[in-house]
C-alpha cells in the first residue's frame, strides 16, 4: 500500500482550514497543505505533490467537482486520490462525483476534528485494500 | 512539526474558543439579515447571504463543539437551500417556518 504523508485541503473556510490542519498534522502525523480555492490549489497542487487531496464540495468561484475536473488534466495529479468534503446538505449532490476514478470517499461536515485523521486513513487503507 | 498531545489539545481549546469569540458577529449578520428581511420579505440577496451563513454555521460550528448550533443552522439552511436553488423568495406561507427556525437557531447561540 503506498503511504499517505502528504495532504492537500482545499477549503473556503479559514476556521475549518485551521482546525482540521492541526490536527491532520498533530494527530495523524500528517504534511498538509491547505489552499483557500481551486484555483490556488491548481497551482499549488504539482509542486507539492499530494498523496491525498480533501476537496471541499461548495466554494465560491470555482467549486469542488469543477476544481477535480482541472486538477485531473494536470499530468502528475491525473490519478492522484481525492476525498471530497462536504455539508450534509449537499450530500445527495455528490452522489454522482462519488463513482468518478480517484475519488475514494465523502466525508461530511461537520466533522470532529479529533477523529479525523483515522477517518481519512480508514478511507485509504480500504480504498488500497480493494484496488 | 508535531506537538505533545498536551500542546496540541491546548491548541484545540484555543481554536474553539477563538471560535465562540467570533459568534457575536455571527449573531449581528443573522440579525441583520433577519432586518432586511422583515423589511422586505422579498429580498432575495439577504435571503441568499442567510443561506450562506447558515450553511457555514451548520458546517463548523460543531467541529467547535457547538453542536445544538450546528444543528439548527442545519435545519435552517435546508428549509431555505430549495428557495434559494429555484430562486424564490420568502412568502407568507413560508415566513412563518421560517421565523420559527430563526428563533431556535438565534436562541442556540447561548446554549
Amino acid at each position: 500500500m503506498p503511504t499517505l504523508q502528504k495532504i492537500m485541503y482545499v477549503e473556503d473556510e479559514p476556521d475549518i482550514q485551521t482546525i482540521a490542519s492541526i490536527a491532520l498534522e498533530n494527530i495523524g502525523g500528517f504534511s498538509v497543505k491547505t489552499c483557500n480555492c481551486g484555483a490556488d490549489a491548481l497551482e499549488e497542487a504539482p509542486e507539492f505533490a499530494p498523496d491525498l487531496i480533501l476537496l471541499d464540495v461548495m466554494m465560491p468561484d470555482m467549486d469542488g467537482p469543477t476544481t477535480l475536473l482541472e486538477i485531473r488534466k494536470i499530468d502528475s495529479l491525473v490519478s492522484t486520490p481525492v476525498v471530497f468534503i462536504t455539508a450534509k446538505a449537499q450530500l445527495h449532490e455528490i452522489a454522482q462525483y462519488k463513482s468518478q476514478p480517484g475519488v475514494l470517499d465523502v466525508i461530511t461536515k461537520p466533522f470532529d476534528p479529533i477523529t479525523l485523521s483515522d477517518t481519512i486513513r480508514n478511507i485509504w487503507e480500504n480504498y488500497h485494500a480493494n484496488v | 512539526m508535531q506537538m505533545s498531545d498536551k500542546e496540541f489539545l491546548e491548541q484545540i481549546e484555543e481554536l474553539k474558543q477563538s471560535y465562540a469569540a467570533h459568534l457575536p458577529e455571527k449573531m449581528q449578520q443573522l440579525q441583520s439579515l433577519e432586518k432586511s428581511l422583515d423589511e422586505n420579505l422579498t429580498n432575495f440577496e439577504a435571503l441568499k447571504e442567510l443561506y450562506q451563513l447558515t450553511h457555514k454555521l451548520a458546517g463548523s460550528s460543531a467541529s467547535f463543539g457547538f453542536t445544538e448550533l450546528s444543528e439548527r443552522a442545519y435545519e435552517l439552511e435546508m428549509f431555505i437551500k430549495p428557495l434559494v436553488k429555484k430562486s424564490e423568495a420568502l412568502d407568507k406561507n413560508s415566513f412563518e417556518v421560517y421565523k420559527t427556525l430563526l428563533n431556535s437557531l438565534k436562541k442556540s447561540f447561548s446554549e
